[in-house]
Order: structure tokens, then sequence, then C-alpha cells
């Protein structure tokens, strides 16, 4: 049309996008200041010695780690119940299987929600929306009291089966299939014959990737960091049983006598392992939105 | 978009009225309420005076003479679990158990439960219940009434084979507290934790001109002195405070208390002593002579090695390796390594102590008896432990015997007997029947109201007792007026 | 003109496949969540100061909703620090939310535009999730030592040495400005990847359309992106209430000692407290009492979130659906039959 008009505006234009790409850089470095900066100091610390640690701060890393680590592994203030592998493993076991559980499950609910419709579709989404507001402190109580009873207190079953039930994770999977899930793939499939628990796993499951994605990132990472749970079931505290956040916390709590470098070390530690997961799983979020099938 | 701006704003409106409603202002209710304590101005002493003579120095070798009571704890387990919160003593005093007697080896357990004294609270409980092995547990003062007084928590040590007698070369105090009201005697401390003033010796030398802690102990005698070098310090111009943190000087003052907070019904006693001590902390942060920092912060240990105090409020279990005051010190060739020294300070004091309870549940009863017998009775034994572990252990002739041959030197201390300083306080030590099963929660509540009184953010000390009563009236099974 | 197969499937009913996929859901959460849910509004109406309370009633409700008389210190206390507790929620909520959300949208949108080019992008987004993943243990002990009260706290060292240091921990606004900071601090990285996710969910071609017909940034966002982002914002602002109520790690722990803070106190430390301060003697009655206060406000505030957003295509939808019933049942009268 007015390619006239267009072409004399751009040189504006370009400048305009100029202007704004520096004013976009500037602010996202300082934002990552601000998200990085903290986070160095906790690296520097592990780094450092107690006594450095107590008399100041510093941004240059020091050659102390493995001392540290040393000192986690050496002082039974320390070994008491940390041991870096350990921990690892457990909370691998423990926010890994939940990731799985959580995802997988909350999807299949959302899907039943949205894809079919029955009698108590309505209840059952009231519910679940009357259930994510329930405050998770005090349920506790029963939660304990039932594990007593039916004596999985110490197990790892209590952690990791009532994750299949996440309300909020539910919710969100549904409402993102509600604003960018094609029915109309399902009914393609039901066509070519296809069963419906195939039609969610090869089809659905694919579909829904962006958002899987995301949830099982903030999964994962809920779970590994979720010290709460874990202190009410892992009750007895054994060292073989403990997960990384139960031994970061014990460290953390540790009242006399603390050495701080062993204290940063050990949360540094706790964080490898989250951070290396998130950092793999998020290219997959950046990257794979493409999976978007049918769009309206 | 419209309704989202509509719901945000709703929310808000109707968030702000609850709040408006309800909680304006954190002081503003608490104003006018009229305080049922008496505007005294009149203080009491500080330091109490030990009615007590403990003459009974009588401490025969008791622990062979217990032999004929009977051990009635079963002997089906085949190790010893020994559960607290921290192994800084428990695994140093397995260490020193099974040195002595080779036969043990291996045989003690101690089981981690948590890393703080709450922690271990909860733990317990857990413990106590299931069907984990438990023999013996740790009891700290600030709550050892709760466990003693209840017969599923806490078994007699009698059943162990243990006389009352057996326990006569302990400090009274230790005994009595360890004692349930019935009169039962259920738990045995292996310490005993008298507190002085650890000060700079440097800083003293050069500011004051004190050159050995006799000299020191003149410029701290009591607290109108030691408030006195304060402020002679200030006027000199030396940017220097006397105490550590208002929670070390509360330590101190807490334990001076003539009264539980408690009285026989549970009811909250507020003293003058309340007063005298709020506005005495109110005079020391105002005015310099305590530091701004908190006990138990990275700054509490900052200010022991950059010359801006004079001393610390310690107890015996601050002064070994590893402990608050090497922190204080930098560590071993930290700047102040060394450069400490330990005197009685303005009143005596004690903080804290650990009792060890014998559990219901405990299947090893030998053991168990040899143990408790190792640490508590046997004076012998309980010396080989103090100087193992540099710990003033419970057994004033253990510790008299090390105090005068002069074999205890610590580091920490320039090479100073923190022993013989304390020994004598150690023998004044009373606090039967002013410890409560809650004290730990009303001590905080305190301590908070005064440190809030003290900064200012409570204008009067009647508005600070409304807020501590209000704050103690919380705690379920203490009733406040 | 429907073939055999489509035919087969408007026969077969697909309801009971709707009940599989939310059984396990269902037994799940009844058994590990329903039953403990229970027991709190038990515990709501019992008695406090034992470990095995008997029921008493609605005193606890009374306690902590009716203004007490001012002698009864007990009930002042319960009561006081309830309300307190719900005005710091309620005003760290708001101080860390508004600007949350805020700061995500717009960082959402740039990472998202398509005409941007943006080397780096991933970085940033990695970057800025990251404080989300420290325990919040960790980052409580972190901040203390930045901004901790003490003259060697990093705040005080750099800005205040030699003089008198800030107490921000122990200042009523300043604590409750850095608690709102580290909240967005923490969370800001995932509402964005939240807010993301559901950008990215909006079909392409409308921004293409939208570029093509010379729409600039702003008109595309409030035209386009902020419309269709609805049900997620929805999803946002709801569990960012639900999480904000419920408020607890970052209060509980930002103090040196044994004493929470006052002026960061929560509800859900309070309830926390109640339950879990004292040990011998604990207040379960209050506590659970608190949670069930804390639930219906939740439960009101979240009905009014839905009233107001309720996505009004699936209305129109059912609107559909039922004129569609109505119309096949007449069809169906009439013997005719087509698609």
């Amino acid at each position: 049309m007015s390619r006239v008009t267009y072409d004399s505006d751009k040189g504006g234009y370009q400048a305009h996008v100029m202007v704004k790409s520096v004013a976009i850089y500037l602010v996202l470095i300082l934002l990552t200041l601000i998200c990085l900066v903290p986070i160095w100091i906790l690296v520097v610390n592990s780094t450092r010695l107690h006594n450095d640690i107590i008399s100041g701060v510093s941004l240059i890393p020091r050659t102390h780690l493995i001392d540290n680590i040393k000192t986690l592994k050496t002082n039974s203030l320390y070994n008491k119940f940390f041991a870096p592998l350990l921990g690892m493993r457990n909370s691998l076991i423990v926010a890994g299987c939940c990731c799985a559980l959580t995802v997988f499950f909350s999807g299949m609910t959302a899907y039943g929600l949205v894809v079919y419709d029955f009698k108590l579709k309505g209840p059952a989404f009231v519910f679940i929306l009357a259930v994510m507001m329930v405050p998770t402190q005090v349920t506790a109580v029963g939660f304990m009291r039932m594990l007593i009873q039916m004596h999985l207190l110490d197990s790892y079953i209590p952690l990791i089966i009532p994750s299949i039930a996440a309300p909020a994770i539910v919710f969100f999977m549904r409402q993102y299939m509600l604003s960018s899930f094609p029915l109309d793939i399902i009914e393609a499939a039901r066509i070519d014959g296809s069963n419906e628990f195939r039609t969610f796993l090869t089809i659905s499951i694919p579909m829904m990737k962006p958002a899987f994605a995301v949830q099982a990132i903030f999964a994962f990472i809920q779970k590994w960091n979720d010290y709460y749970n874990q202190s009410i079931v892992l009750v007895s505290g054994k060292k073989n049983q403990l997960t990384m956040p139960m031994m970061v916390q014990k460290v953390i709590a540790i009242d006399r006598n603390a050495d701080y470098g062993a204290n940063y070390a050990a949360i540094f530690l706790s964080i490898i392992p989250v951070v290396v997961i998130y950092i793999i799983l998020s290219k997959f979020i950046i990257g794979g939105v493409a999976a978007g099938g049918v769009k309206e | 978009m419209n309704k989202l701006k509509k719901s945000l704003a709703l929310i808000a409106t109707l968030a702000i009225a609850s709040t408006a409603f309800y909680a304006c202002g954190d002081s503003s209710s608490t104003a006018d309420t009229s305080s049922s304590t008496p505007d005294s101005s009149s203080s009491e002493e500080a330091s109490e005076e030990s009615s007590e003579e403990s003459s009974e120095e009588s401490s025969e070798e008791s622990s062979e003479a217990t032999a004929s009571a009977e051990n009635k704890v079963a002997e089906t387990g085949d190790k010893l679990s020994l559960l607290c919160w921290t192994g800084d003593d428990v695994e140093k005093m397995i260490e020193n158990f099974t040195d002595a007697n080779p036969d043990y080896a291996g045989k003690v357990e101690y089981v981690n439960v948590g890393s703080s004294g709450g922690e271990a609270r909860e733990q317990y409980a857990n413990y106590f219940a299931g069907d984990e092995d438990v023999d013996l547990f740790v009891l700290e003062a600030d709550w050892i009434l709760d466990y003693i007084n209840n017969d599923e928590y806490t078994a007699p040590l009698a059943d162990l084979g243990f006389t009352e007698a057996d326990f006569d070369g302990c400090y009274d105090y230790t005994v009595s507290i360890g004692t349930d009201k019935n009169g039962v005697l259920k738990a045995a401390s292996w310490q005993s934790t008298p507190g002085g003033y650890v000060y700079r010796t440097d800083l003293a030398e050069e500011y004051l001109g004190a050159k050995t802690p006799d000299e020191m102990q003149e410029f701290v005698k009591d607290w109108d002195t030691f408030t006195a070098t304060a402020k002679k310090l200030q006027d000199d111009g030396h940017k220097i405070a006397m105490a550590d943190t208002l929670g070390g000087m509360w330590q101190v003052w807490q334990y001076n208390r003539s009264n539980a907070w408690l009285d026989a019904d549970n009811k909250l006693i507020v003293d003058d002593y309340c007063k005298t001590y709020a506005d005495l902390a109110k005079e020391y942060y105002e005015n310099g002579y305590v530091t701004k920092e908190d006990q138990w912060s990275d700054g509490w240990y900052a200010i022991g090695q950059d010359d801006s105090t004079m001393g610390y409020f310690f107890c015996t279990w601050c002064l070994g390796k590893g402990s608050m005051l090497s922190n204080a010190e930098g560590g071993e060739g930290g700047k102040t390594f060394g450069k400490y020294n330990i005197t009685a300070g303005p009143s005596g004091w004690a903080w804290g102590g650990s009792w060890l309870a014998l559990s219901p549940k405990c299947d090893n009863g030998q053991i168990a008896h040899d143990f408790i017998n190792y640490f508590t009775v046997d004076a012998s034994t309980a010396k080989d432990y103090a100087l193992f572990k540099s710990e003033f252990v419970n057994n004033p002739t253990a510790m008299k015997e090390i105090v005068d041959e002069g074999s205890n030197k610590n580091d920490l201390l320039g090479g100073q007997d923190q022993f013989s300083v304390l020994y004598e306080s150690a023998a004044n030590i009373d606090m039967d029947g002013k410890i409560t099963a809650f004290d730990s929660q009303i001590k905080d509540a305190f301590n908070t109201a005064v440190t809030k009184y003290a900064k200012g953010d409570i204008a009067s000390y009647d508005d600070m007792i409304t807020e501590f009563k209000k704050e103690a009236a919380k705690i379920e099974g203490i009733t406040v007026e | 003109m429907a073939t055999a197969a489509q035919r087969r499937i408007k026969s077969v009913s697909y309801a009971k496949y709707g009940y599989m996929f939310i059984l396990p859901f269902f037994v799940v959460y009844f058994i590990f969540s329903f039953w403990p849910l229970i027991q709190t509004f038990i515990l709501a109406f019992s008695e406090n100061g034992t470990r095995t309370p008997g029921i008493i009633g609605l005193d606890n409700f009374k306690t902590i909703l009716a203004k007490p008389a001012e002698s009864d210190f007990k009930a002042m206390g319960i009561h006081e620090s309830f309300w307190n507790g719900m005005k710091n929620t309620l005003i760290i909520w708001f101080g860390n939310f508004i600007p949350q959300i805020a700061l995500s949208l717009l960082l959402a949108v740039w990472f998202t535009d398509l005409r941007v080019k943006m080397p780096g992008k991933g970085f940033f987004k990695v970057v800025m999730y990251m404080p989300n993943i420290i325990t919040a243990a960790s980052v409580a002990g972190l901040f203390l030592s930045l901004f901790g009260d003490s003259s060697y706290s990093v705040i005080n060292t750099l800005l205040r040495s030699g003089q008198e240091p800030w107490k921000i921990i122990t200042s009523c606004w300043p604590s409750r400005i850095l608690v709102m900071f580290i909240q967005v601090w923490m969370w800001f990285g995932n509402t964005m990847i939240m807010l993301m996710s559901g950008i990215q969910g909006i079909n392409e071609s409308l921004f293409e359309a939208a570029e093509i017909d010379g729409a600039n940034s702003t008109q595309t966002f409030w035209r386009i992106t902020f419309p269709l982002l609805k049900t997620i914002m929805v999803y946002t602002l709801l569990t960012s209430m639900i999480g904000g109520l419920q408020m607890f790690d970052i209060p509980y722990m930002l103090h040196t000692g044994n004493v929470v803070n006052d002026y960061i106190k929560t509800v859900a430390v309070f309830i926390y407290e109640m339950f879990h301060g004292n040990f011998a003697k604990p207040s379960f009655g209050y506590s659970g009492a608190a949670s069930v206060i804390l639930f219906v406000i939740t439960s009101i505030l979240g009905a009014l979130v839905f009233y107001v957003q309720r996505d009004k295509d699936a209305i129109e939808k059912k609107k559909k659906q039922k004129q569609a019933a109505k119309e096949w049942k007449r069809k169906q009268k009439g013997g005719g039959f087509s698609i």
C-alpha cells in the first residue's frame, strides 16, 4: 500500500527501536545484577573460611571451598547429618518422583475436566478450586496423626504419593488447555480409532509440552525445597533418609559454634543440582513452544 | 482488562476495610491500657545472697556404695542410644567413656535429634511414641520440668539402682532440678554452668590500667561499679561498650531474680526487679554501655575483634575450643586470640545446663547405669572428663582438685584457668524453685519487650509490661493478671 | 453426510472417561489431604493447652474475632496478634504482588515480542528465575547478612560505617519493605515464566496480523496480549493471593535470636506458633480456628476473582451446548438426523 510513507518513516522507527532496546537492556542488566549478587555472595562465602566471613563481605572468591567441604565431612557437628551425595540422591528420588507424578496426573485430571462432559464435572472443578485455598500449615496436624496410624512415618511414600493430587497445578493445566488446546484434534483422533488413553498419551501430552515443562520445573524445584513436609514425615532424621534441604536446614539451625564457611558450602552444594536441572530443563521451555499444533 | 482492575479494586477495598477496623497502630491499643504494676522506683539489690552454705564438702568416694541397690532395667538392647540435638557434649562424653571402658566400645550411640533444643522436643515426642530405641536423652534447664514431671517420658534413676545418696557429691541445685514434684530423682547433670565476665586484657590495661583479673574485678565488682566504669570509658572518649549485648546482660540478670517467673498457681510474677533491669538496659543501650548487636548474630562475634567491646558475659560452655569465645577471638590466629581473661564480674550467675534423663523404654540398664555413674557420681572419672573436654563437671570435689593442681590452662584465655575463677560462683548457684516449665518462652517474651523499650520502640515502662504480659498470656498453662 | 465412524463416536458416551481421568486425583486427595483438613476443622472447635483436645465449641473464634476486655491479657494477646498477623499479611502481599505482576508482565512481553531480536534472551530468563530455586531458609540467612541490624551487615558496613547502624530487621516499615522486596526477588521470575507460557499459547498469527496492520507494541499488548492472557492472569492472581495469605517462610526466618519480628509476623506464622510454640501445652484450638478463618477469607477472595473473571467463552459455549441439545432433542423427535 503506502510503501513510500513506510520507507520515509523507517529511520525514525529504527532509532526508536534502538532507544527502546538500550532501555530494555539497561533494565535487564540491572535486574540480572539484583538477582545474581546475593547468589554470588553465597557462592563466594562458600569459598571463604569462617573467620574471613565474620569479618566482612567480599565479592572476590577465595580458594577454600574444598576446605569447607572437608569441614562438613570431618567436623562431627556436621557429619552426623550432612552427607551431600546421599542427600542429593534422596532429594532426587523424592523430587523426581513427585515431579513426574504431579505433572502427569495433573495433566490427566485437567484433561478429564476439559475434554469430557460429565455430570460431576462442574462440582469436581469447584472442589479442586476450593481445596486449592486450604492453608497447608495446619492440615499437617491431621496428616501426622494419619501417618502414625498408617505406620508411614520415616517413609518416602507419604512424600511422593500425595503429589498425585496437586490442585493448583490441575488448575493451571486446565486454564492452559482452555486457552490453547485444540479440541478438534481429539475428535480427529477418535475418528482414526485411537482410544482415549492413547490419545491422551501420544497426542495431548506432546501438545501440552510447554505447560508440562513449566510445571515440571516448578514442581521439581518446589519439591526439592519442600523442607516443611519432609521434616514432618522423616521424623527420626536418619542420615541415610535425609534430603538435601533437611540437611541444609540442620546446618543452618546449628545454634552454637557453627563454621560459617561450612554452612555456606552446604547451601552451595544444595543448590547445585537444582541449578543444573533447571538450566537443562529451561532450554526446553525457552525453545520448545513451537509444538503448538492446531490453534483455534 | 476492566474486569481485572475492578476485581483488584474490590479486593483492595475489602482488605483495607478489614485492616482498618482491626489492627491499626502497633502500640496505640496498648497505650491506654492501665497497668497493674505499681510504679515503684525502689530497686532491688541485684546480687542475691545465697543463704545456703554449701558446707557439705563431705563427698566421699560414694560410687561404690551403690552396688547393693538393684538395677531393674531390662538388658535386652545391644546398644545404648543417647538422644541429643548436638554432639558438642555427647560425642566427647561417649569418646571419653568408651576410652575408659573398652568393653563398651561401639556400644554407645549418639542419635541426633534436630539441631536445636526446640526441634529436639518435637522429635523426642516421636521417638517416645514410636518403636525407636531410646535409652538416655538430654534435657535443658529451660524446659526440663515438663519431662521430669511426666512419667511417660522419664523413669526414676532408682530403676537403674541409684540411690539419692549417690548424688551427694553433685552440686545440690542440679539434684533438685532433676527431682520431680513428688521427690523422685529423674535426671542427673554432668555439668555446672557458672558464668563470669570475659574481658579484653589489652584494652583493660590500656584504658583502665587493670593488669590482672583481680585488678579488673575491682572495676566490675558490682553493677554500680560496672556502670561507672562504662561511663568512665565513654567520658574518656573511647568508643567502647562494657557489655556485649542486651541478650548477654539479660542472662546474668535473669539468673539473679529472686522470684521464679511463676508462682505456685502458675501466675506470672512481674516484680520491681523487672523495672530495675528494664531501666538499666535502656540506660546502657542509649549511652553505648552495651553494643547494639544481637546475641547469636555474626555481629556478636565480630565485636570481639574490633575493639568496640570490653567484654562478654560468658559461662563455662562458652569457653571451650571452637566455642563462642573462640569465635569472638577469630579462632586460632585470630586478631584477639588469647587476649581475653575471665573474672567473676558484677554478680554470680549461671546459664542453662543439661541433664541426662532415663527413658522408660531403656533396655540397656547396665550401660545406662555406668554411663550416668561415670559422669555424675564418680568423682575421679568426672575429673578425667573435666580435663578431657575442659568442662566444668558437676562434682565440686573433682573441680577442687583440678583448681588446686592448677592443671587446667585455657589457651583462649591466654593460659588462665577459668575453673579457679568460676569455682566459687559454682558453689553459690541456686536455681532451685526458680525455674519453671515455661522459662524459655517467658524469657524470650521479656527480653524482646525490654529490647524494644531500650531501642525506643515502646515509649514507657508500663507499655512495655503490658506488651510483655500480653505476649506471656498467650502461653497456655500460665495465667496473667 | 455422517460417516460410520463419526456416527459411532457420537453414539458413544465419553462421560465415563471423564471420571476415569479425574479419579486418581480424587482418591489421593481424599486420603492424604481431605482427611487432615477435616481434622483441622475439628481442632478449630477444640480446647487449647493439651495435646489431646476435646471439643469446646465456638470459643476460639470468639477470642480471635471479638474485642476482648482490657484486663483479659490472654484474650488481648491472642486477638491482637491474630489481627496484627492479618494486617501484616495483607500489607506485605499487596506490597509484593503489585510490583511483581507489573514487572513480570513487562518482562514477559519483552521476551515474547517477535519484533525485538534480543541476543541473550535465554540467559536473562534463566537468571531471573534463579532466586526461586534457593531454599527459603538460605534466602533468609543471606538477606540477614546483607541487611541485618548488625553494624557488620553489608548494608551497615557500606553505608553506615562509624555511625549508628540501621536496624532494618527490627523496624516496622523497613522490615516489611525488605520482606516485600525478598518476595518479589524470589517470585518475579516464576510469575514471568508463567505469563510467558500464557503469551506463547496465544496464536502467533494474531501477532503477525497485528504487525501487518501496523499496530505498535502498546496497542498489541492492550488489544491482544492482555485480553488473551486473562485465564493465565486469573491463575497468577489466584495462586499469588493464596500463596500470599499463607506467606510463612521468609517472615518466619528473617530474624536473629528466637523471636519472630512482630512487624512482619503473618497469619501463617501465628498459626505455626500457636501450634508449635508451646510444646507441652500447644494451642491447637487457636491454630485451627485461625486456619479456618484464613480458609474462609481465601475462599471469598477466590470466589470473587472468579466471579468477576469467569470465562465468558465457557458460558457462551454452555449456552450453545444447551441450545444444541434442545435442537437435537427436537430433531430426535422429528426423526431427522444430520450433522
